[in-house]
């Protein structure tokens, strides 16, 4: 926008204002009335010049302030606001539905600080870059204003209502672009940072998991990872498709296949139910309780046979042999008999390691991977056993319950709602030179309001007063000669 | 407007002030005993005359400031209620209510989320539903903070603007107006006219002005809540499931609060796309809105006290030569 163009009718009623003060003056009340009028013409004549240089140098140097663009839009800021503050809303009332009954309650309450944490922050960014663009919007209507309040404001400089005035209006001239500037810098950080916090959508399912096979295990999904013992629910994006990738148990790599949900539910959120199998790469013995597996093994192969050879197995950590030369595969905490034992550990079925969402540690309900990076409580061996001429028990100790046990599925909503202080760490780092600016912008405007205030207006007065002084002193004789020589 | 019609106008006891200082004028006139003294008196007299005549004019200025105000508004795009001066107390007391109103709805609402949450969740087995019922307070508390914020950045303008009408509708009223003419006329009281006249001159226009504008806002942003739940509640309709529970539930006889914390379970568990996306436009709007208003309204009111100051010097200075008697 052109400032000049914008400014232009307001300071010809400026001018047109003074022209008529400085006539009332002359006329009505010098010549009319009789009164001495030198010192209020001094003032209004200097106020006139002082109104005049002001605009012809503010005019100029407006140019080389930032444009007076088009406000930016804060009802949208408050949509993206409300957007992201809902779907956080939703993924906190879905983990507590998942969670039902009592599982864990500690972890929501670390979700929900993470939550509200983020709410917080993208709530008082909104708020405040909506303030600042309402105030842009005000200001910008009161712009072409401004030299008009300058004007009146010098007319009579020694007034408290005119130094309010010639605030009002050099603030509306000088500080319109600045806080323009600083609006449309607050909206792309706010729109920035909310942009790195938007939804993939603002579908949210619940799909409900069977799981059939050693448990619990850890199922990695296109929407993340979740831990499972039989049955549960995880929270997924509706609009994006949720597959299987793997499934862990205990950090050991399983055969599974699964079932796709259907896609239509009546019932509100619930998005079907997924089905997923697993078992190990061949059919081992699994070391089992009531709480869950612990462990896993397998005669792999009969090495040598003797004479009246044998074995079986006793009980799920058990396995009997004579005359046998046996190899095992065991995932378990250890192996022990009364016979040969040679163990080598190793990788023979695949272990994972599974990276979780980006967490900060105090929001650290799951941690950063599944598993915990380190083996806890299991070995993954092959257990050469042979027993000649003597009866063999080899027994196979159960592992720990795995460390990395959580309830709470990283999927999904809850997954995004997890990463969401250190993508709001990235997307203000992203915008960092904007911030930079703003508050640099905002710190120069306070500085020269303050200046403004404190040295420039006090002495607006006095300094009109002498400024129209030397003016008409020097007009004065200049008009005595130029009447000498005018005919009339 | 007639005659008959502008001597209805309050003019109150400015006028019997004019009419005291004409008589007086007259009295001088008839009583002078040199012609100076009489010259003295006729000019005193023919003050007295504009005065008397501008204490009609600022009296029907005035009554027609509010139209004068909505009018400058139109002008410059803004949309404004016209408010006479003696109404802008109560339609700010209204909007006032209003807006309380709408705010403590919000409150309500988030509490009794809270409430129920805490109660039922204080049982280890219910704990969950607790969270969730919890969950759902924070979810409104969250949605609901910058309208709220914004609610009551409305409610400290309908105070000030109320007060404010309440100085202009009583000044209306007892034709303070006329008073500050009358006030102009000797050099004593001068002051104190000038200051009231400048008020006047700039208030009766600028105050039905903003509290029009101020009117709309609050009509057109500041019950969101029920808008939303209107909104929701169509959303439902389309639920056959959520519809049916929402019916037994009307027939249930169960207080508004029960019914609205029942309608926000059932449709926003049935169509929480919905219960977004409705929630972000109705409240995303009324937020920036009303924000927007407050900061106008706020700068307006500044502007207004600048100009009554810078205004109120002028007119005295202008007084002085209009009603100032020479001593000859």
């Amino acid at each position: 926008m052109n400032y000049a163009s914008i400014l232009w009718g307001s300071v010809l009623t400026g001018v047109g204002f003074f022209a008529i003060y400085i006539a009332y003056l002359v006329i009505v009340k010098g010549r009319l009335r009789g009164i001495n009028i030198n010192r209020e013409l001094y003032s209004a004549v200097g106020a006139f010049t002082a109104f005049i240089i002001m605009m012809s140098i503010i005019t100029p140097l407006l140019g080389h302030l930032p444009s007076l663009t088009q406000p930016p839009p804060g009802g949208l800021v408050f949509k993206q606001y409300d957007i992201v503050t809902a779907v956080l809303g939703i993924v906190k009332m879905v983990a507590a539905i998942i969670l039902f009954p009592v599982e864990e309650f500690d972890t929501y309450y670390s979700l929900s600080n993470i939550i509200d944490g983020i709410v917080g922050f993208i709530g008082g960014l909104a708020y405040l870059t909506a303030m600042v663009i309402a105030l842009y919007k005000a200001l910008l209507a009161l712009f072409p204003f401004a030299p008009l309040f300058i004007s009146l404001a010098l007319a009579r400089p020694n007034k408290p209502g005119s130094i309010v005035l010639m605030g009002i209006g050099l603030m509306a001239l000088v500080a319109t672009p600045l806080i323009g500037w600083v609006a449309s810098l607050f909206y792309k950080i706010t729109m920035g940072v909310v942009a790195v916090l938007t939804p993939p959508c603002l579908d949210i399912k619940i799909l409900g998991v069977a799981y059939y096979g050693p448990s619990p295990a850890l199922v990695t999904t296109s929407q993340g990872v979740f831990m499972t013992n039989g049955t549960r629910y995880i929270p997924i994006w509706g609009c994006e498709g949720v597959y299987v990738t793997q499934v862990a148990w205990d950090w050991l790599v399983l055969n599974s296949y699964y079932i796709l949900p259907p896609g239509f539910s009546i019932i509100p959120l619930y998005g079907g139910i997924l089905m997923i199998n697993a078992q190990l790469p061949f059919p081992a013995t699994a070391i089992e309780n009531s709480s869950g597996v612990y462990g896993a093994w397998f005669p792999l192969r009969v090495l040598r046979y003797w004479r009246n050879g044998t074995g079986y197995m006793i009980n799920d950590t058990v396995f009997y042999i004579r005359n046998e030369s046996v190899l095992f595969w065991a995932w378990a905490d250890g192996v022990g008999g009364n016979c040969s034992l040679k163990i080598n550990e190793t990788g023979m079925v695949k272990t994972t390691l599974v990276s979780g969402p980006m967490v900060l540690p105090m929001f650290a309900p799951l941690t950063g991977s599944y598993p915990p990076g380190y083996y806890y409580g299991y070995r993954q061996m092959l257990i050469n056993a042979t027993a000649f001429n003597e009866s063999c028990i080899i027994i196979f100790e159960p592992g720990s319950r795995w460390s990395g046990y959580t309830v709470l599925p990283a999927t999904g909503p809850v997954e995004w709602a997890l990463a969401g202080p250190l993508n709001l760490v990235i997307g203000l780092n992203s915008q960092w030179n904007n911030v930079e600016t703003a508050f640099t912008t905002v710190g120069v405007l306070t500085a020269a309001v303050t200046l403004l205030g404190i040295l420039l207006l006090p002495y607006l007065a006095i300094g009109t007063a002498y400024l129209g002084a030397i003016i008409v002193e020097f007009i004065s004789p200049l008009w005595g000669v130029i009447s000498q020589l005018l005919p009339f | 407007m007639g005659i008959t019609s502008l001597l209805n106008l309050p003019y109150g006891i400015g006028i019997t002030i004019a009419g005291i200082e004409l008589a007086w004028g007259l009295i001088k006139y008839y009583l002078a005993p040199t012609p100076g003294q009489r010259r003295e008196a006729v000019e005193e007299f023919y003050g007295i005359v504009i005065g008397a005549i501008l204490t009609a004019v600022v009296a029907y200025y005035m009554s027609i400031g509010p139209s004068i105000g909505v009018k400058i508004a139109g002008a410059m795009g803004v949309n404004a209620t016209q408010i006479q001066l003696s109404d802008i107390p109560n339609v700010m007391y209204n909007d006032f209510n209003l807006v309380m109103g709408q705010y403590i709805a919000n409150l309500v609402f988030a509490f009794a989320f809270s409430a129920a949450g805490a109660i039922i969740g204080a049982t280890e087995v219910l704990k969950p539903i607790g969270a969730l019922l919890g969950s759902l307070s924070s979810f409104l508390n969250a949605i609901m903070a910058p309208y709220n914020r914004a609610l009551v950045a409305t409610m400290m303008n309908t105070i000030a603007l109320a007060a404010l009408g309440q100085v202009m509708s009583v000044m209306y009223n007892y034709g303070i107006g006329s008073l500050s003419v009358a006030l102009l006329l000797p050099s004593r009281t001068r002051r104190i006219g000038a200051w009231l006249a400048s008020f006047i001159l700039v208030f009766s226009i600028l105050l039905p002005m903003v509290a029009g504008y101020q009117d709309t806002l609050v009509l057109n942003y500041g019950n969101e809540l029920t808008a939303w739940l209107n909104a929701i509640e169509q959303q439902c309709a389309n639920n056959p499931l959520a519809k049916t529970l929402l019916s037994l539930l009307a027939t249930s006889g169960i207080t508004w609060l029960q019914s609205s914390v029942a309608l926000m379970l059932v449709c926003g568990a049935a169509s929480p796309l919905g219960l977004i996306k409705t929630a972000a436009s109705l409240v995303s709007t009324g937020t920036f809105n009303l924000l927007e208003g407050d900061i106008i309204i706020d700068i307006a009111m500044g502007i207004g006290f600048a100009i009554t100051a810078w205004l109120a010097d002028l007119i005295e200075a202008g007084a002085r030569a209009l009603f100032e008697v020479r001593h000859l």
